[in-house]
């Protein structure tokens, strides 16, 4: 993400923020299979509306702990 | 505070604000990088999984004691952070990055309330006990101790916790 330093899970007190890059993170958890890879999110810094994000595979409106489960 | 301290806060506060100035500091900057990875593939699910955060953005208690600004290679230990205290009994001492922001919401580097949240919501299975505060910019000589003494600490602990995801979060 192309976000300024000090900021990896957002801008503070943006909860809907910060709970997307955390889904990532855990999504990437289970979808990386290699060391070394990087996955590049498409978060726009303070050009996002993150109720209505939708990341291609996912809804992050559609969180449930079985869309996590992705293995 | 010496000028020297003014001086890294400043130069950090110019690479948050100016993204140019930033990208060509990270351009001239060779990492240390290691020979080899090691690979553990995730073998449980993350509604069963208890997850501890891995921060290097500074964070430590506010009764414990401060990273070191004044050694010029950085503070190669680590802070045990203990999650039941509250967040006013937090607090960050880096020098390196302006953390203005993550003064006034500490879950921009350290995300414990979603995780928290998470947690309640059956999303991940527990959040541990402790996390680990710990300070970037290390280089030159504690590059060595940060990968040989303070991992192998930071790891053996999560073990014993029995942690099976550490979140690592950058300042």
């Amino acid at each position: 993400m192309r976000w300024p330093f000090g900021h990896p899970l957002g801008e503070p007190f943006h909860v809907a923020q910060q709970r997307a890059v955390l889904v990532e993170a855990f999504n990437a958890l289970y979808s990386i299979t290699t060391p070394g890879k990087i996955v590049d999110i498409p978060f726009r810094w303070k050009r996002e509306k993150y109720n209505n994000v939708d990341t291609g595979k996912r809804s992050v409106l559609s969180l449930n702990p079985k869309s996590l489960d992705l293995q | 505070m010496d000028i020297s301290r003014l001086k890294n806060r400043a130069i950090a506060r110019l690479i948050t604000y100016f993204p140019s100035i930033a990208k060509k500091l990270v351009n001239s900057y060779t990492p240390w990088e290691s020979e080899n990875s090691p690979w553990t593939p995730v073998k449980k699910l993350l509604r069963d999984s208890r997850v501890a955060v891995v921060t290097t953005a500074g964070v430590h208690h506010t009764d414990q004691n401060p990273f070191n600004m004044y050694d010029k290679d950085g503070d190669p230990a680590f802070r045990v952070i203990d999650a039941i205290r509250p967040l006013s009994d937090l607090m960050i001492t880096h020098d390196y990055y302006d953390h203005s922001d993550a003064d006034k919401d500490i879950n921009i580097v350290f995300p414990i309330n979603i995780l928290k949240e998470f947690e309640r919501e059956g999303i991940i299975g527990s959040v541990a006990d402790r996390h680990y505060g710990l300070m970037g910019h290390i280089t030159g000589r504690h590059i060595h101790t940060l990968i040989n003494v303070t991992a192998r600490k930071v790891t053996n602990i999560l073990k014993s916790d029995g942690v099976d995801i550490a979140l690592l979060t950058p300042g």
